[in-house]
C-alpha cells in the first residue's frame, strides 16, 4: 500500500491522484541482492562513490556545470515501483551541450538516481515487482528540446550513450540503458518511457506522430458530430451462449461484460490512422479492466451472432459504434468517468501524458504527466561536497564516439567499418556482452552483424542479443565456435528447441575437439592426403559436423611435428 | 559580488551561477551555502560566494493545519506527544518537525469517520527527550479520559515507547477502556508510511474489551497486519523495521488485519470498577548496564545517590566480583539493587553460579525474566507507592503481566 500525501503547496500531483483512483496493492519479490534498504525497512547508507565519480565524469564529458554540492531529493512515485513511494535523485550537473550533425544540443541536467523495481506481473489490482533492480545507481541525462527529427534523436542518444557503454560503466542487461522520449507536435508533451533500443527511438517517434495526426482527425470529427457519452450497461445475458474464448475466459475469472453505444463513431474506432478504439482500450487496461473490443473490429474474436442483439439493445443506428468492456462490477463508475474523460481529452487535443512503448512498436497510456510539486529534500542523506571525488572523476573521463570506434577496432581486431556499425547502430552493449562469453572479437562482431540477422530472417522474428548471450551461457563445457553457435542458434530459435536440448543436439552432431584431433591424425596417415583434400576426406570418415578451420590447424600441427 | 546580505529564506530569486541564469526559491542559507529550490523541483546547494542574485521577490507559503476541537461525545482521545508519527515535514526545507496536524487524520485514515474522537495536543517531544514528569502528565490526561469512559490513543515516538507504556501500566491498577500507544517507523510524509495503518488499527482496538496498556505497531514488514502488544512485555527489537516491536514470551493481545480486529485469549478485559490511579514515581533510580570494563569507581559513580538501581547483568544475572565492595557499601547506605539480564531472551537465575549466589546474599533482588526497562519503571512505581518492607515482595510479584513464570516459546 502506498499512501498519497500532498506536496508542499498542498496540491496533490495528478500522477498521484491517478494512482489513488486505481487503488492497487503491491507485492515485492526479494532477490539475492536485496537488503532492508530496498524493502524500505532501513534508511539508506552512504552514496555509492563509484557511481558518484562516474556521474561527475559524465557531467564533465557533456560539458556541464558540475554542482559543487549534491543535494538528494525524494521524488514521489506511487505506482509501487519504489517501495518507499519515492525515488532518490540529485542533480550532478546542469547546462551542458554536445555537438551533433544537426547542430548543438543542450543538456539540461545529469541526475544520479536510484533505479526502480522491475515489474514482474500484474493481476487485477495486484502488481508484483522484483526488488532486484531497485537502488542500482542510475544516471538520468536530459536534453533541452533541441532535437529536430527522429533520426536526430537517435544520433543524440548514440553520442551520449556509446562512450558510457564503451567505458564499461553500464550493468549488463537488456534494460541497463533506456531512453525516455519526450515528444511534442503542439498538442502537449508526451513522454514515452522505457525505449531500450536506439532504433526504437526513431520508430516510436514516428508512431507517435502518426497517432497524434490520427487523433487530430478524430478530434475534428468529434467536434463536428459532438462527443458521444459512454454509459456502460451490464449485458452478460447477451453472451450466455457466446463462442468467444476471450469472453468465456473473462466471465469464468469473475469479470462482467458491459456494453455501450458510441453515437456516430462508426469508422473512427479503427480505420487507417483513426484509432479511437485503442485509446479507449488503453484506458480500460490502465484502470484494471479486463479489456475492450469495439464494433469496427467485429466480427472477430469469436463474436459474430451477438452483434445484432448488442446493437438492438443499445439502439444503435447505422453510424453508431459500440464497445464491449470486461471488468469487475465495482469499476463501473470509475471506468465510465475515465472513458468519457478520454473522449474529452481527445476532442480538446490535450494529449500530455506518460506513455510506454509496446513490443509491437505502438505506445500505450501509462499515467498522467507528474507535476512539479512532487519533490522534497531527502533528509536521510546529508548534502555531499563533491570536491573529494573530482580528482578521480577526471581520471576516468569517457572518450568521444569516434575514439570509441577506433579503440574497439584496434583492441578486438575487427575492421573499422564493423566497429563503426556496431557503435553507431547501438550494438556495442551486445558486442561487449558476447565478448565476455566467447572472448573472440571477430566472432562477436560476426554474430551481431551477420549470423543474428540471418537467423532472425529465417526464424521470422527479431532475435535480441541478450537471447543469444543467454543461449551461449548455457553451452556445456564444449567448444564455442562459429559452427556450434550457429547450429545451436538455428535449432533453438528456428525450431524452438529449449536451450539445453539445443546444446545436446550440438554435442550429438559435432565432433569434440578430442575426437576431431584423433580423426585428423588418422587422416594424416592416408598416403595421398594434402591440405587440398583434407576436408572432403575427413567428411568421408565421419557423419558428424566439425569446424574445418580447426581441423586444418590441427592437420598443420600434425604435419609439423612429424 | 553577491547580494546575499539582503536575500531572505522563502524568497523567490533569480540568480547567476557559473554564468547561467537560473531561478528558484531560496530555501535556507547560512554563512557558507545557499539552498535553492529550482523550478524543476530539485534543490541545489551552492556556496554563497558562487552566485549573484539579480532579482528577489517575496512569496507566501501557506500551511494548512486544522486546530484540535473538543468533542463532548468523544469515545476516544487521541493524545499527540510527538515522535515520527506526530511529525510533519516542511516540504520546502525537508526538515521533519514534531508538529501534529489533526487535519491529516481525516485525509488518510479510512475508518476514522466512524469514530467520535477528540485530539489533545501536548508540547511535541521526541522520544529520547521523554522524562518521568511527562509520563506523569500523560498519566493525568489518561486518567481524566478513563473517568469519562474514553479510550486513549497516544501518539508517541518509538525509541522510549516501552518505558512510557510500562509507566502508564503501573500507574493504573485497572483500566475501564484500552490505553494504546501508537508509533511509526516511517514518517507520514512518505507514501510508504506505517503511521496511518497503525492508527487505523489503534482506532479499531480502542473499541475492544481490553483493560490494558498496549503498544500498537506493524506485525510484519508488509502492510497486512498490526498487533497490539502488552506494554510491560514489549521491546523495540530493531532500529528501523516497521515490525520492530515484539513481546517475547507472550502473544499479541489483539490483531488487526483485513479491516477487522480480534482480541486474543489471555487479554485482561475492561474493568467495571472505579479507576485507581497513582502517578507517584521514585526518581532517584538508575539502570546500570554492566560490561567488562566497569570498575568499582564507575559503578559507584552511577549508583550513588540512588534509592533503587536495576542492573542489567550478564547471562543469568552477574556482575564482576570487583564491584562487590562498592555494592555492599551502597546497600548499607540504603540503595536497593535488582538484577535483570542484558541477554535479549531468558531470565536471571542467581542460584546456578557462585557469583549469583553471592549477589543474592548481598541483597540483590533477582527479577526473573522482567525486561530491564520495565524493571526500572516498575521499581520507580513500587518504591513510591508501597511501604519499604513490601518493596521486594512487590518487585517479584507479577503485577501487570511483566513477569512470566514459564517460558513457553521454543
Amino acid at each position: 500500500m502506498l499512501g498519497t500525501t500532498s506536496g508542499e503547496t498542498g496540491d496533490t500531483d495528478p500522477a498521484v491522484i491517478y494512482e489513488r483512483k486505481r487503488d492497487r496493492s503491491f507485492q515485492y519479490t526479494i532477490t539475492d541482492n536485496s537488503c532492508l534498504v530496498d524493502a524500505d525497512e532501513e534508511p539508506p547508507q552512504d552514496i555509492n562513490h563509484e557511481a558518484m565519480k562516474k556521474a561527475i565524469s559524465t557531467s564533465m564529458y557533456l560539458n556541464c556545470i558540475t554542482m559543487s554540492h549534491v543535494q538528494y531529493m525524494r521524488k514521489i512515485v506511487v505506482d509501487g515501483s519504489n517501495t518507499s513511494g519515492f525515488q532518490r535523485t540529485a542533480i550532478i550537473g546542469i547546462g551542458g551541450r554536445i555537438e551533433t550533425g544537426m547542430g548543438p544540443v543542450r543538456i539540461s541536467s545529469i541526475c544520479l538516481e536510484e533505479d526502480s523495481c522491475r515489474k514482474i506481473e500484474q493481476e487485477g489490482s495486484t502488481v508484483e515487482y522484483s526488488l532486484g533492480r531497485l537502488g542500482i545507481p542510475l544516471m538520468e541525462i536530459s536534453t533541452e528540446p533541441d532535437i529536430k527529427s527522429p533520426e536526430h534523436a537517435r544520433e543524440v542518444a548514440e553520442i551520449i550513450g556509446a562512450p558510457l557503454i564503451a567505458a564499461g560503466w553500464l550493468r549488463k542487461g537488456a534494460d541497463s540503458i533506456r531512453q525516455d522520449v519526450n515528444f511534442s507536435m503542439g498538442f502537449g508533451r508526451v513522454e514515452i518511457k522505457g525505449v531500450q533500443k536506439l532504433s526504437d527511438i526513431e520508430s516510436c517517434i514516428r508512431y507517435e506522430m502518426e497517432r497524434q495526426n490520427g487523433l487530430r482527425k478524430v478530434s475534428e470529427f468529434l467536434k463536428g458530430a459532438g462527443i458521444p457519452h459512454i454509459s456502460l450497461t451490464e449485458s452478460g445475458d447477451l453472451f450466455e451462449k457466446t463462442t468467444s474464448n476471450i469472453l468465456r475466459k473473462s466471465m469464468k475469472s469473475g469479470l462482467s461484460i458491459y456494453v455501450s453505444r458510441l453515437t456516430g463513431c462508426a469508422g473512427i474506432m479503427k480505420k487507417g490512422d483513426l484509432r479511437l478504439g485503442k485509446e479507449l482500450s488503453d484506458i480500460v487496461k490502465a484502470f484494471g479492466g479486463g479489456g475492450l473490443m469495439h464494433s469496427d473490429e467485429l466480427p472477430a474474436f469469436g463474436i459474430d451472432h451477438e452483434i445484432g442483439p448488442i446493437r438492438e439493445k443499445l439502439g444503435c443506428c447505422d453510424g453508431d459504434a459500440f464497445i464491449i468492456v470486461t471488468m469487475r462490477p465495482q469499476l463501473k463508475e470509475l471506468m465510465e468517468t475515465e472513458l468519457n474523460s478520454r473522449l474529452k481529452t481527445i476532442c480538446d487535443m490535450t494529449l500530455s501524458e506518460t506513455r510506454y512503448l509496446n513490443q509491437d512498436g505502438t505506445t500505450s497510456f501509462l499515467r498522467p504527466l507528474p507535476g512539479g510539486a512532487r519533490m522534497y529534500p531527502e533528509t536521510d542523506v546529508p548534502v555531499i561536497n563533491i570536491l573529494p571525488f573530482m580528482e578521480e572523476a577526471e581520471k576516468i573521463k569517457p572518450v568521444p564516439v569516434e575514439s570509441v570506434i577506433s579503440d574497439i577496432s584496434e583492441k578486438y581486431g575487427i575492421s573499422i567499418q564493423d566497429s563503426e556499425t556496431i557503435v553507431r547502430k547501438g550494438m556495442l552493449h551486445e558486442f561487449l556482452l558476447f565478448l565476455e562469453i566467447i572472448r573472440d572479437g571477430s566472432l562477436s562482431s560476426r554474430l551481431l552483424l551477420h549470423i543474428i540477422p540471418e537467423i532472425s530472417k529465417t526464424a521470422g522474428r527479431e532475435i535480441r542479443g541478450e537471447e543469444v548471450a543467454e543461449l551461449m551461457k548455457k553451452a556445456p563445457a564444449f567448444d564455442l565456435d562459429r559452427e556450434t553457435i550457429e547450429y545451436a542458434m538455428k535449432i533453438h530459435f528456428e525450431d524452438n528447441t529449449p536451450q539445453e536440448k539445443a546444446w545436446e543436439e550440438v554435442r550429438k552432431s559435432f565432433l569434440s575437439s578430442g575426437d576431431l584431433s584423433l580423426l585428423v591424425e588418422k587422416a594424416a596417415s592416408i598416403p595421398d592426403i594434402s591440405e587440398k583434400n583434407l576436408i572432403p576426406r575427413l567428411r568421408g570418415l565421419t557423419d558428424k559436423k566439425f569446424n574445418p578451420a580447426v581441423a586444418m590447424e590441427m592437420y598443420k600441427k600434425v604435419r609439423k611435428s612429424s | 559580488m553577491s547580494s546575499s546580505a539582503t536575500a531572505k529564506s522563502g524568497e523567490r530569486i533569480k540568480f547567476i551561477y557559473q554564468k547561467m541564469e537560473m531561478s528558484g526559491i531560496l530555501v535556507s542559507h547560512d554563512s557558507r551555502q545557499y539552498n535553492i529550490k529550482l523550478s524543476s523541483g530539485y534543490n541545489i546547494s551552492v556556496p554563497v560566494d558562487s552566485i549573484e542574485i539579480i532579482h528577489r521577490e517575496e512569496i507566501t507559503v501557506s500551511h494548512h493545519s486544522s486546530p484540535p476541537s473538543e468533542n463532548k461525545e468523544a469515545e476516544v482521545e487521541i493524545i499527540a506527544t510527538g515522535g515520527t508519527i506526530a511529525s510533519r515535514v516542511d516540504y520546502l526545507t525537508g526538515a521533519v518537525t514534531p508538529v501534529f496536524d489533526p487535519g491529516i487524520l481525516g485525509e488518510n485514515i479510512p475508518n476514522i469517520t466512524s469514530f467520535r474522537y477528540e485530539v489533545k495536543l501536548m508540547e511535541p517531544i521526541l522520544s529520547e527527550n521523554m522524562t518521568p514528569e511527562i509520563w506523569q502528565r500523560i498519566g493525568k490526561i489518561v486518567h481524566e479520559a478513563q473517568e469519562k469512559g474514553r479510550s486513549c490513543i497516544i501518539l508517541h515516538g518509538t525509541d522510549t515507547m516501552s518505558y512510557t507504556a510500562s509507566a502508564l501500566a503501573f500507574m493504573f491498577s485497572s483500566l475501564k477502556r484500552p490505553v494504546i500507544l501508537v508509533g511509526s517507523q516511517r514518517s507520514s510524509d512518505r507514501p510508504s508510511t506505517d503511521a496511518y495503518l497503525n492508527l487505523e488499527a489503534a482506532l479499531e482496538f480502542s473499541r475492544q474489551n481490553i483493560g490494558e496498556v498496549g503498544i500498537c505497531m506493524h506485525n510484519s514488514i508488509s502492510d497486512t497486519s498490526v498487533s497490539l502488544l502488552r506494554g510491560v512485555r514489549t521491546r523495540k527489537m530493531h532500529s528501523s523495521r516497521r515490525d520492530a516491536f515484539r513481546s517475547p514470551g507472550v502473544p499479541p493481545m489483539a490483531l488487526y488485519s483485513n479491516r477487522s480486529s480480534t482480541v486474543e485469549p489471555g487479554t485482561i478485559p475492561c474493568s467495571m470498577e472505579k479507576v485507581s490511579f497513582s502517578s507517584s514515581l521514585e526518581k532517584r533510580a538508575a539502570l546500570v548496564y554492566f560490561h567488562p570494563l566497569m570498575g568499582p569507581d564507575d559503578f559507584h559513580a552511577m549508583c550513588s545517590g540512588k534509592n533503587i538501581v536495576v542492573i542489567a547483568g550478564t547471562g543469568m544475572g552477574h556482575i564482576s566480583s570487583r564491584l562487590f565492595d562498592s555494592l555492599k557499601s551502597l546497600t548499607r547506605d540504603g540503595t536497593k539493587f535488582m538484577m535483570t539480564t542484558q541477554c535479549l531472551g531468558g531470565r536471571v537465575d542467581m542460584d546456578v553460579y557462585s557469583t549469583g549466589r553471592q549477589l543474592t546474599e548481598l541483597g540483590v533482588i533477582p527479577l526473573g525474566d522482567m525486561f530491564p526497562e520495565t524493571a526500572l519503571v516498575k521499581a520507580m512505581h513500587v518504591a513510591a507507592n508501597y511501604p519499604a518492607d513490601k518493596f521486594k515482595e512487590m518487585m517479584i510479584t507479577d503485577m501487570r503481566g511483566e513477569l512470566l513464570s514459564r517460558e513457553v516459546e521454543f
